[in-house]
């Protein structure tokens, strides 16, 4: 997912795979969790990361 | 007039037991028949092997008069939340999905408990798998409010004086904020000072083992005990143990404080906003250096980080259960590990990343200053049993992995606790220790739930 994508495009795209992993029933059972989680994740997206910066592993 | 055994703290309760003025039999009993009087009412506790906690008691009361080496908390009682494993005794997570799973061998910090002369009273509620699905537990303050989560039943016991210390967990908030609910003194220690080995895991990068009292002398002594690398434990400290005891003497002082207004001043409750600055002013009249300052820029995305790495370490975690057992699991957790099953390995990878950047930031922050100070929720707890409340103000410290301890200060105008929150550089418990012991003597609440206390 490109740093450019909005938080709708992010939305978009976990229901069509929240859609094939559990289908569409459940998809309309997590509509405010894919929601709330689209945002999150272009919020993380969104930010600037330097390049040399690794990932926490163990807290 | 004797105050009754169940009213003594750790400490206090250790250090009669050593003196042999207090019978470890008598204050097991004593606290056996408060959770018989009380528990149908706050529903605290899950678990309590009542013979065998007898039967420890005695074997205490041996040792004393034997004149056996008595270890630091020798015949003092200690609750478990629901997570930790016991070995031979029931640990069901809160769960119909762990309902019948007995471990066969004792978590680290439990086994440590006992090596330092504790006693396990029982398990205690714990919201499912410890997160967000609430429990039943009420909170002693007013029964129609949330003693918060996860660790809700060891919150509630503690408070209603049912036991003087117990274990939970944090891996946003639920030790820090539930002793706010509560009235109690809450630490957070530094990731990985306690030992997560057999405690079952939210998120293996998150999660703190976490400690509940009444007093910072006991939540101090808890941690001594319980500290320590483990080999078992790939998230260990490897650190020597220091004496925290000592560290908080030393800190034990009108402290540098640094107070943070943005975002914790529009965040809050009014109610809760004012507390906060009262408490800042009262504690620079009696000595203390109070000063504003600022948050890092890379706390605007912490919340989001955090919960990006909760969801996929969850549904990691659970991801076998749920594919033939989702429908065994309460709302909230089934939907946060969906959430985590759907969001990108990438995504995952870079919430990762900000949150190193984020835990370099706020440890320069606390480094500032001797300690950090907000309040410790948003709002008193909230008269909704649907609810854990609101963990905003723990989960950065979390996600940094810093320690935090949280000093019981006031009542709200419903008679709800309220809290201060005192946070620190990595590894620096004996200091925030220290600065928490100062401010429970200058403006501490003092006082426990009134019709169970």
């Amino acid at each position: 997912m490109s740093l450019t994508k909005s938080e709708d495009w992010y939305y978009e795209e976990m229901r069509r795979r929240a859609v094939a992993m559990f289908g569409e029933e459940r998809a309309q059972d997590l509509e405010d969790y894919l929601r709330t989680t689209a945002r999150q994740i272009a919020d993380v997206e969104d930010a600037e990361a330097h390049p040399d910066l690794e990932p926490v592993v163990q807290g | 007039m004797m105050p009754e055994p169940y009213e003594f703290s750790v400490v206090e309760a250790a250090a009669r037991i050593r003196k042999g003025v207090l019978s470890p039999v008598a204050l097991a009993e004593s606290l056996l028949a408060r959770i018989d009087a009380l528990d149908s009412d706050l529903q605290a506790w899950v678990t309590i092997d009542r013979e065998a906690v007898l039967a420890a008691a005695r074997h205490s009361e041996n040792d004393v008069r034997s004149g056996a080496p008595l270890g630091p908390i020798h015949g003092v009682p200690v609750g478990l939340k629901d997570i930790f494993y016991t070995a031979g005794m029931l640990t069901a997570c809160g769960s119909k999905v762990y309902a019948d799973f007995v471990p066969d061998f004792d978590a680290t910090c439990v086994a440590k408990i006992k090596a330092a002369g504790g006693i396990i009273l029982g398990k205690a509620v714990t919201t499912e798998f410890a997160t967000s699905d609430p429990s039943p537990t009420h909170n002693p303050w007013n029964l129609e409010h949330t003693p918060g989560g996860s660790s809700s039943g060891s919150s509630a016991a503690v408070a209603a004086r049912m036991v003087p210390a117990a274990l939970g967990s944090q891996t946003g908030g639920s030790t820090c904020r539930p002793a706010a609910y509560n009235g109690i003194v809450g630490l957070k220690p530094t990731y990985g000072r306690i030992s997560r080995y057999g405690v079952v895991p939210v998120s293996w990068s998150l999660d703190h083992v976490g400690i509940l009292t009444r007093t910072v002398a006991d939540a101090a002594l808890m941690l001594q005990v319980m500290s320590g690398e483990d080999g078992n434990d790939p998230g260990s400290l490897r650190l020597p143990v220091p004496d925290f005891s000592a560290q908080m003497a030393e800190h034990d002082r009108p402290p540098r404080i640094g107070l943070v207004r943005q975002y914790y001043q529009d965040y809050s409750t009014p109610e809760i906003w004012a507390h906060t600055e009262a408490i800042a002013n009262q504690l620079a009249e009696a000595g203390a250096e109070v000063e504003e300052i600022p948050l890092p820029d890379s706390f605007a995305r912490v919340h989001s980080f955090q919960r990006v790495v909760m969801n996929v370490d969850c549904a990691a975690f659970h991801e076998a259960n749920h594919r033939t057992r989702a429908a065994d699991y309460g709302p909230r957790i089934r939907a946060g590990m969906e959430m985590g099953m759907l969001i990108p390995t990438a995504t995952y990878l870079k919430a990762q990343r900000l949150r190193r950047q984020f835990r370099a930031d706020l440890n320069e922050m606390a480094s500032k200053v001797d300690v950090v100070m907000t309040p410790a929720t948003p709002a008193p707890a909230p008269k909704d049993l649907n609810t854990t409340g609101d963990a905003a103000y723990q989960v950065p410290w979390t996600a940094a992995g810093l320690p935090t301890v949280v000093v019981p200060t006031g009542l709200s105008e419903l008679g709800m606790p309220m809290a201060v929150q005192f946070g620190g550089p990595w590894a620096e418990e004996g200091r925030v220790l220290g600065a928490s012991q100062w401010c429970e003597r200058v403006a501490g609440l003092n006082q426990g739930p009134p019709n169970y206390s």
